[in-house]
């Protein structure tokens, strides 16, 4: 082997180059500019209100155009269009005067310089290209159907370039049309194909999502091929994860890109990217902007916003840079840091806007996603995590260590929170036996069991029964619905976990009768079918097919919901349990607490009471979940049961309330809150337990030797025994 | 003895050695074809479709069918030859995905300098061990001796604060810095300093050369087969580290390959052996090419004191 | 004055790095091993000792880090020296053989580990052996077999290596004294006793503390194979250690890490000893 040692050398060589240089190909990624946007929404007189926005054009050349957009109204199972021209000037949108053949829904809007609009029609099975003017007159109009039946596609994107040539983007192939409406080409591609955009170098670029990495190709006609790219955003693969929405035509760039973090411009040929802007300066939660987004100008965008319930486009925002001034007064601002596995959205958006009012204080979230080693050593370093997120993470460690801060002082001394305003069972839910209130939360839902009043009682059947009910079900029928074994033996266990672990988690034990039983009560769930349902869950209940039924109530509508479908008798018994605990509670991932060692406590007290105004509550948490405080629980109530409008503490009127909801296929008008339903509410707060929070690793091993058990590789003494010998280390250590 | 005899029971001897050596040689092929079992498989996996890992191996993840998008057996498989032979792996990971590049490309930015400068560090402190003996320097040294032994969950958090309060977290000194002054190749080479002869040495200073000379012009050039021998193995135990990359640094793009390998491993099973294969090679072409210096290069280090 | 700063120039960077980056750190593990909590802690004198040494799943994951390092370390020691003694008559291919020796130090533990997975699993290869045998199947991770598994993974990993080192030491025998030997009659095993291993000592030393860090390093194989919480025959030190650690416990770690270096530093000084004495008295 020595003699060719010069050889081995010379491949290592080779090879480290050759890697390296690939390597070396590396996107410059340029860090985020200086903190001074802002998202201001714009005004839409004009636009009808029940319209809802969708797609932007707003030209691809240096001079700054109106912009383009639609409009669209659902009308009885079909959508009007208004098509407008939003004019910076006059800061209004103009409705162009187009019109559209009956039945025509639009696919794609596109242009060219904003002075020419690009449509592509479907009428059902119909494709159709058509140009207008911006005076409303029709340009050009041609059916494309033959082309793209003829090879069963759909088209998924479109775009005109400078010379009428049209580019339809389907799954599998890319039709280019020319400014006939004769098709030039038609490419085949093995991708599952996206956008398509221009590219700075007036090129036509498609990009291409296949499920895992993002590719950009840029086409080219006369070589009938195309080109691949890399594409630089999608090569971090945080980047990819993280993408929202699709590629955006730019002046500067070959595109920009919307993700979670930033807007990020990149050029393919030069393999450079730079962050644009972060969305945590604008204040804008990037989620939001699904509707439609463009580039005005330097510096400056477009962008359709969800409303603040979230269900529909009908905001239009602007996002550009503020003057310096701002700057001065960002900076000097204290920094809180709110660390955790998985920061719910809530939080996030709360710090968004928190951020906005406040003058002294600034909140920043480090995710670490999962790394509890990571955050450990941050909290160990000391002075680096303000506010604890304790999701996924065992709040008896760390109170073990004395890290959190116990909140009834900031409680007392609070002037927009009181203890009296808290609903009584989440105080009581978040103290110890001491009386300490270690974490907050905003608010809570209920994991809940319900079933029909009549059929299971009041009170919470015995193990025992359950079995015998189990056993004694008639074919088709479910005992609980959709349970199978795993997930019924998760929520046994999470049930009955107390009964087994002491209170102070130094010891378990498994091998004892009650474990064997809760083991068999899950295995006569078995398996889940995978078939189609034909009924849906409210009807299978009403039909008698399911007994109990587990869900999560997060609002009254839930509660209005659920007991029309039993038949306004529901009972909440909860899982089948030894010590009978009853439904859950939970908080719904928002569970924080205040780090013991932070020097910033007021300000990570100014926060969390920032979450638990009733300003904040009233206007956000809506259909979310169960606010904390009660003045804001009665609100809802009184809003929800109001059978004429009422006008509610802040102000605001409200309609005669008459709630819709669904599950699947089943909707169902459920009218306004009726007080039997207001006195289910109470009970159902009156009996809930929070359950011990053990951690995913914890949760694993039971999984895991469970799982055995179930596929029958062991006995269930040998499980309890390995179960009870693992769990034991977990607790010791 | 006559010579007749004597030549007998040569003959005899070495017919009897024929037949030791040959048994000899059939153990030690047994014994290293399950040595090398593994590697092989690794390689020869490497060449299977992605669908077929996923069959054969999904089941010892739990992967579910529906993830997978595929069919996993019940049974695991250990397959030597696939059953289609394709380069769709090494195609995934080397075109398709740019990330093992960069990931390649940061491991060796991170074990190049902690291998060259432990090195050079360490040399500095063999000599002193080996030219100026006292009890205070033997304890010195024994202290070396014991910090080399413990694992690094010891050092890790220590480690972390410390990199914290130089301000160096989330950059790579924060692990080079460490590596370019762990023991190990300061205990290698002073073992192997202490053989070289005194007396070469003593001469050297008869004729009048200070200390820096000495180092330089007689220890140094001996040590070269030690010095590439200790490369080596510094090489392979950096090359391969993971858990202080993952504390130190938050930059997902700044991790190393074996931080990268080790996700995937959980993740997507199915690149998991052209990608181990590629991670193997440049170990595999550093062994190979300084096998000799380690062979030449340790049987000093169990010298004499 | 001189030729003192002369004779600390040399070691002054190393000792100065080492300072900083090793025992600093470890002075700050004494620190958290005399306080109650890892921020803000207050002075606890020994009670992080004594609640350790009451604590179970320490005293487990210490037996059988003990048991694995009293099986593996002499079981390595010897078995690499019989193959190096083996591989120093002249077979065929030796140089070959060596090289397959070596590889497995090459191959990274995560890649390598699918591979044992999937030879030990519940429905792995062996088992599907065993069933064939008409033997039922083992439950490798969870019986007492797993430590077998772990001890059969360590010897594969690190055996090349260690006889290499045997080899080398083998090449410094001197020649006249095994000849004079051949010629006095002395037969091979002789020969091994009296003149090589002495000989070997040295080495043998050397390789007693690399198969000590050794079993320490195995931890990563054992974590990639079982997890994070393994039945009670896998736990390990360094298991009990990331865990608490990740239960944000550092008061416990700080502690075990403390005890296992004094542990560590007997050990190591009573080999040194023990080599001391033997080297001499053989070597004269």
């Amino acid at each position: 082997m020595s003699k060719y040692r010069y050889m081995w050398m010379g491949m290592l060589a080779v090879i480290v180059l050759w890697l390296g240089g690939c390597g070396s190909k590396r996107i410059e990624f340029e860090e985020f500019p200086g903190k001074n946007y802002a998202a201001i929404a714009l005004p839409l007189d004009g636009m009808e209100m029940k319209e809802e926005i969708a797609h932007l054009y707003s030209g691809d050349e240096e001079i700054f155009f109106d912009t383009l957009m639609m409009g669209k109204e659902p009308e009885e199972g079909n959508s009007r269009f208004h098509f407008y021209q939003y004019s910076w000037m006059n800061q209004r949108p103009e409705e162009l005067p187009i019109s559209l053949d009956s039945g025509e829904g639009v696919v794609k809007l596109t242009g060219i310089d904003s002075k020419e609009l690009a449509l592509l029609l479907q009428r059902e099975e119909e494709y159709t290209i058509a140009t207008y003017d911006t005076n409303g007159t029709c340009l050009f109009r041609k059916s494309v159907t033959e082309f793209v039946n003829q090879l069963d596609n759909t088209i998924v994107s479109f775009k005109m370039d400078q010379e009428h040539r049209f580019y339809c983007i389907g799954v599998n192939r890319i039709f280019i049309f020319d400014e006939t409406g004769e098709m030039v080409h038609s490419l085949e591609t093995d991708g599952v194909f996206g956008d398509c955009f221009k590219g700075e170098d007036g090129k036509i670029y498609v990009e291409d999502f296949d499920g895992k990495t993002t590719a950009v190709y840029e086409i080219t006609l006369d070589k009938q091929s195309r080109k691949k790219y890399a594409d630089p955003v999608g090569e971090e693969e945080e980047w990819n994860k993280s993408r929202i929405g699709n590629c955006v035509e730019s002046v500067r760039w070959d595109y920009i890109q919307m993700t979670q973090e930033a807007l990020i411009g990149v050029n393919l040929r030069q393999r450079k990217a730079k962050c644009l802007l972060n969305w945590q300066d604008t204040g804008v939660n990037p989620e939001k902007l699904g509707g439609g987004f463009c580039e005005i100008s330097e510096n400056a965008y477009a962008a359709i916003c969800y409303d603040e319930a979230g269900e529909r486009s009908t905001q239009l925002l602007l996002i550009c840079p503020v003057a310096e001034e701002g700057d001065l007064e960002e900076e000097s601002k204290v920094v809180i840091t709110m660390a955790g596995l998985q920061i719910p959205s809530f939080l996030k958006d709360a710090a968004y806007r928190f951020n906005q009012t406040s003058a002294e204080y600034k909140v920043e979230f480090k995710d670490y996603q999962g790394d509890a080693s990571k955050l450990n050593a941050a909290l160990m370093q000391g002075g680096m995590v303000d506010l604890l997120c304790m999701e996924g993470l065992s709040k008896e460690h760390y109170l073990k260590q004395g890290s959190l801060c116990d909140l009834n002082t900031f409680l007392a001394n609070s002037t927009v929170i009181k203890k009296d305003d808290l609903q009584e069972i989440v105080y009581q839910m978040l103290t110890d036996e001491q009386g300490r209130l270690y974490s907050w939360t905003p608010g809570f839902v209920i994991e809940a069991v319900m079933g029909d009043r009549e059929t299971v009682g009041e009170q919470q059947a015995s193990l025992e029964a359950i079995q015998q009910m189990q056993s004694g079900l008639d074919e088709g029928m479910e005992l609980y619905y959709g349970m199978d074994t795993v997930t019924m033996f998760r929520n046994l266990m999470q049930a009955n976990l107390q009964h087994f672990i002491t209170p102070d988690g130094s010891h378990c034990s498994f091998q004892k009768d009650d474990f064997f039983r809760l083991l068999q009560l899950a295995e006569t769930f078995g398996t889940v079918s995978d078939e189609d349902e034909e009924l849906s869950m409210p009807q299978k209940v009403q039909n008698g097919q399911v007994v109990y039924v587990g869900e999560t109530i997060s609002d009254f509508l839930d509660i209005m919901f659920y007991d029309r479908m039993f038949g306004g008798k529901p009972a909440f018994p909860g899982y089948p349990a030894y010590d009978n605990p009853g439904n859950f509670f939970s908080c719904y991932g928002m569970e924080t607490a205040i780090v013991e060692q932070s020097e910033h406590k007021e300000g990570a007290w100014a926060y969390l009471e920032y979450l638990t105004s009733k300003e904040y509550l009233m206007q956000y948490c809506r259909m979310s979940f169960f606010p904390v405080r009660k003045d804001c629980i009665d609100e809802y109530i009184n809003i929800m049961s109001a059978t004429q409008p009422y006008v509610d503490s802040l102000g605001i009127q409200h309609p005669a309330y008459h709630g819709v909801a669904g599950y699947d296929d089943y909707e169902v008008e459920l009218g306004a809150l009726t007080q039997g339903q207001i006195s289910e509410f109470r009970t159902l707060l009156d009996h809930l337990y929070m359950p011990p929070q053990l951690e995913a690793e914890a949760w694993d091993v039971i999984t895991e030797e469970t799982g055995r058990y179930f596929a029958k590789e062991i006995s269930k003494e040998q499980c309890a025994k390995n179960l009870e010998e693992r769990m034991a280390l977990y607790l010791e250590e | 003895m006559p010579d007749k005899v004597q030549e007998k029971r040569t003959a005899w001897r070495s017919g009897k050695r024929g037949i030791q050596k040959a048994v000899l040689f059939v153990i030690v092929l047994l014994f290293a074809s399950s040595f090398a079992l593994p590697i092989v498989l690794t390689m020869t996996n490497s060449f299977m479709k992605e669908e077929e890992v996923v069959m054969d191996y999904g089941n010892v993840y739990g992967t579910y069918e529906e993830a997978a998008g595929g069919y996993v057996s019940k049974e695991v498989n250990l397959k030597f030859i696939p059953d289609k032979v394709s380069l769709r792996q090494y195609e995934t990971v080397l075109l398709l995905s740019p990330e093992y590049l960069l990931k390649f490309w940061n491991s060796v930015i991170l074990s190049v300098p902690i291998v060259a400068f432990q090195i050079v560090v360490s040399l500095g402190a063999a000599y002193s061990f080996t030219r100026f003996r006292s009890r205070r320097r033997e304890g010195v040294f024994f202290l070396y001796t014991l910090l080399m032994m413990m694992p690094f969950q010891v050092s890790l958090v220590p480690n972390y604060l410390v990199a914290a309060r130089l301000g160096i977290l989330n950059t790579y000194w924060a692990i080079i810095l460490p590596g370019i002054f762990s023991t190990f190749s300061t205990f290698l080479l002073t073992k192997f300093m202490r053989r070289i002869p005194v007396s070469v040495i003593e001469a050297a200073r008869l004729d009048g050369a200070g200390e820096w000379s000495i180092f330089t012009k007689i220890c140094v050039p001996l040590c070269k087969n030690a010095m590439v021998s200790v490369a080596m193995l510094l090489f392979i135990d950096y090359w391969n580290m993971v858990e202080q990359p993952l504390i130190m640094l938050s930059d997902k793009e700044a991790y190393p390959l074996s931080v990268y390998l080790s996700t995937i491993n959980t993740g997507e099973i199915s690149l998991a052996f052209a990608v181990a294969v590629l991670y193997m090679i440049p170990t595999i072409l550093v062994i190979l090419y300084g096998e000799d210096y380690l062979v030449d290069g340790i049987s000093c280090y169990g010298g004499i004191r | 004055m001189k030729k003192r700063m002369e004779k600390s120039s040399f070691l002054a960077g190393s000792f100065a790095g080492v300072l900083i980056f090793y025992i600093l750190p470890f002075g700050y593990l004494i620190y958290y091993s005399f306080v109650d909590r890892p921020v803000g802690g207050s002075f606890a004198g020994w009670n992080n000792y004594i609640e350790l040494l009451h604590n179970q799943a320490f005293l487990t994951a210490l037996k059988n880090t003990i048991l694995f390092a009293a099986v593996s370390v002499p079981l390595a020691v010897t078995l690499s020296l019989v193959m190096a003694v083996v591989l120093e008559k002249n077979i065929p291919g030796r140089s070959l053989f060596r090289t397959i020796f070596l590889s497995p130090l090459m191959v990274p533990s995560a890649s390598v580990m699918l591979v044992w997975q999937v030879l030990f699993y519940y429905n792995g290869t062996i088992n599907r052996f065993f069933l064939k045998l008409g033997h039922g199947k083992i439950d490798f991770m969870n019986s007492g077999y797993g430590l077998l598994v772990v001890l059969l993974i360590f010897l594969w990993k690190n055996l090349g290596y260690y006889m290499i080192i045997y080899m080398a030491a083998l090449n410094e025998v001197p020649r006249e004294l095994l000849e004079a030997a051949t010629i006095d009659g002395g037969s091979d095993a002789q020969k091994f006793w009296y003149i090589k291993l002495p000989y070997l000592s040295p080495s043998i030393l050397f390789v007693c503390l690399m198969a000590i860090i050794g079993s320490f390093k195995i931890f990563k194989e054992v974590y990639l194979l079982a997890g994070a919480h393994p039945s009670a025959s896998l736990y390990l030190l360094q298991h009990f250690m990331n865990n608490t650690f990740l239960a944000f416990d550092y008061q416990k770690l700080a502690t075990a890490a403390v005890l296992l270096s004094i542990g560590l530093t007997i050990v190591v000084t009573a080999l040194l000893w023990l080599e001391g004495r033997l080297g001499r008295d053989l070597e004269g």
